[in-house]
């Protein structure tokens, strides 16, 4: 009898420990190869796993199609709305990006929900075992209940990107090096010819018109409605590379492609470096159309007539040059692709870009309208925007291949 | 003060006419004007400018690769001294003419 009491007690207290040990609870991370942070954070997985078995990760990388619709289904059962990864979903609460105090933060999540029921819901979407309902735990000691910790949204820790500066002070290297990158290039495509000479020719013709007005009107409209060709192009473009940033083929390709640009660039400023800098006239027969076109269009009887033949001239020429200036805004909409931000940031460095790259375009025009003389700029700035962009070209593409993290600005 | 362009060749005084072959869209051929009309107003030269989609009987016998705007320097008989393509600076140009001979007065 008694040593069945003590088989039975024995047993009693086996059963809490067993318990304890099968009990576990799953994280589920979405995490990218071009992304450094998800490397640490899976490098941390990998040590903190060892010494918490009642821990199980599960984890995706999005370059694979099925991974990342499992990524955006499960954003859409948290209601989330993000292209950040690392994406990490520890029972309801989702922590991206990773430093060492989101390290922490994790943690306690972790032992949070190890010590409290809830719903696993991502479990049961993503098909793995689901954390059993468990009344009977024994909570590690640094489980927290704490609700702020817990309802907060967990953001990427900024820090990482933080440098002091002299004078400065602190500053943070994403926030500046991307709207630097923005009026760099923006500023050295913004000296691509093809499209500029309509601008010149469409002013040359309203200096016919003798209404101040209407040139100043019919002039902001083509340059307004370029500029939002130029944004459409890129906002679709950014959708594209977003789309497929995680996919190594593809960022490869445009990395290739980049430097080859960047290379032929180069050597077109060499080759050309001692002739003369002046025009060559190519494409004679669709200048010739469009040129036409502009006279037809100020000609027009009534004005609004005008002001939508404008609009269609500038829709129309700038999508037939947009390949003319193909290289730069492909490739600053890879890197703004690659650096996972917000639609707003996106949106903001997009329009750096455009203001940038339609700066002399603005300025040509002010100052004719306000002179009613073209200032011309030298040909010989475009040579050198030629050299500039096959620069920045180069040196993109080549991190793109070998250090894609740099173009997140985490050094 | 105006003064005026001479050729002096010998003792063959020569008055000189610059001929501009340009168009309306080159960015080079509007930063060239501006050149030309202060050196115009330096030196009081005869100018003529042709427009290469208005004037182009005016173009025939250019390479078609020639960079606009292309500048010629002639003499009384229309004898072209020098041509010059592309944009150049006022100075470059008055170099030109000084190599070549002409006394800037």
């Amino acid at each position: 009898m008694k040593r069945i009491v003590v088989f039975l007690v024995s047993l009693f207290l086996f059963v809490p420990f067993v318990n304890a040990e099968d009990k576990y609870i799953n994280v589920y991370l979405f995490h990218s190869n071009t992304c450094p942070h998800c490397k640490q954070e899976l490098a941390w997985f990998d040590e903190y796993l060892e010494n918490h078995s009642n821990v199980r990760l599960y984890d995706y990388e999005i370059s694979d199609s099925e991974n990342r619709t499992r990524y955006y289904e499960v954003q859409n059962i948290l209601n989330y709305d993000s292209n950040g990864v690392p994406f990490l979903v520890v029972g309801n609460d989702v922590v991206i990006g990773f430093s060492d105090s989101l390290s922490s933060r994790i943690e306690t999540l972790i032992n949070y929900y190890w010590a409290n029921d809830y719903e696993d819901e991502i479990g049961k979407y993503l098909g793995v075992s689901v954390h059993e309902s468990n009344l009977e735990t024994v909570p590690d000691k640094d489980a927290t209940t704490d609700d702020e910790v817990l309802n907060a949204e967990v953001q990427e820790d900024t820090d990482l990107d933080n440098y002091e500066v002299p004078i400065l002070g602190e500053i943070n290297a994403k926030s500046v090096s991307l709207p630097l990158l923005a009026v760099v290039m923006g500023f050295v495509d913004g000296f691509n010819p093809c499209a500029l000479w309509i601008l010149i020719f469409l002013i040359s013709m309203l200096f016919g018109m003798n209404d101040r007005k209407k040139m100043w009107i019919l002039g902001l409209t083509f340059l307004i409605t370029s500029g939002l060709v130029y944004l459409l192009f890129m906002v679709s473009w950014l959708n594209l590379a977003v789309f497929v940033s995680s996919v190594d083929a593809i960022r490869i390709m445009i990395a290739a492609f980049a430097t080859i640009f960047g290379v032929y660039n180069i050597y077109n400023f060499f080759k050309n470096k001692n002739s003369d800098v002046g025009c060559t006239v190519t494409n004679d027969k669709s200048r010739k159309k469009i040129m036409e076109k502009i006279k037809v269009i100020l000609a027009q009887k009534y004005f609004v007539f005008s002001l939508i033949g404008i609009i269609l001239l500038a829709v129309s020429v700038n999508v037939l040059e947009l390949l003319c200036s193909l290289g730069l805004p492909v490739i600053f909409t890879q890197v703004l692709a690659l650096n996972n931000l917000s639609v707003l940031e996106y949106s903001i460095y997009i329009l750096i870009y455009i203001l940038f790259f339609m700066l002399d375009d603005i300025v040509i025009f002010f100052v004719a309208m306000k002179t009613l003389q073209i200032k011309g700029i030298s040909n010989k700035y475009t040579k050198y925007s030629h050299l500039i962009g096959g620069v920045i070209m180069i040196i993109i593409g080549l991190l793109m291949l070998f250090k894609p993290e740099w173009l997140m600005f985490n050094f | 003060m105006k003064k005026f362009v001479y050729l002096i060749i010998v003792n063959e005084v020569i008055i000189i006419k610059v001929i501009k072959y340009s168009a309306a869209w080159c960015m080079s051929c509007i930063v060239m004007d501006n050149v030309l009309n202060k050196l115009q107003d330096l030196y009081n030269f005869d100018y003529v400018s042709y427009d290469y989609d208005n004037d182009r009987d005016k173009f025939i016998g250019f390479d078609e690769n020639e960079k606009l705007p292309i500048i010629e320097f002639v003499d009384d008989n229309n004898r072209v001294l020098v041509k010059i393509n592309g944009e150049h600076s006022t100075k470059e140009i008055e170099d030109i003419l000084v190599d070549l001979g002409v006394e800037l007065k």
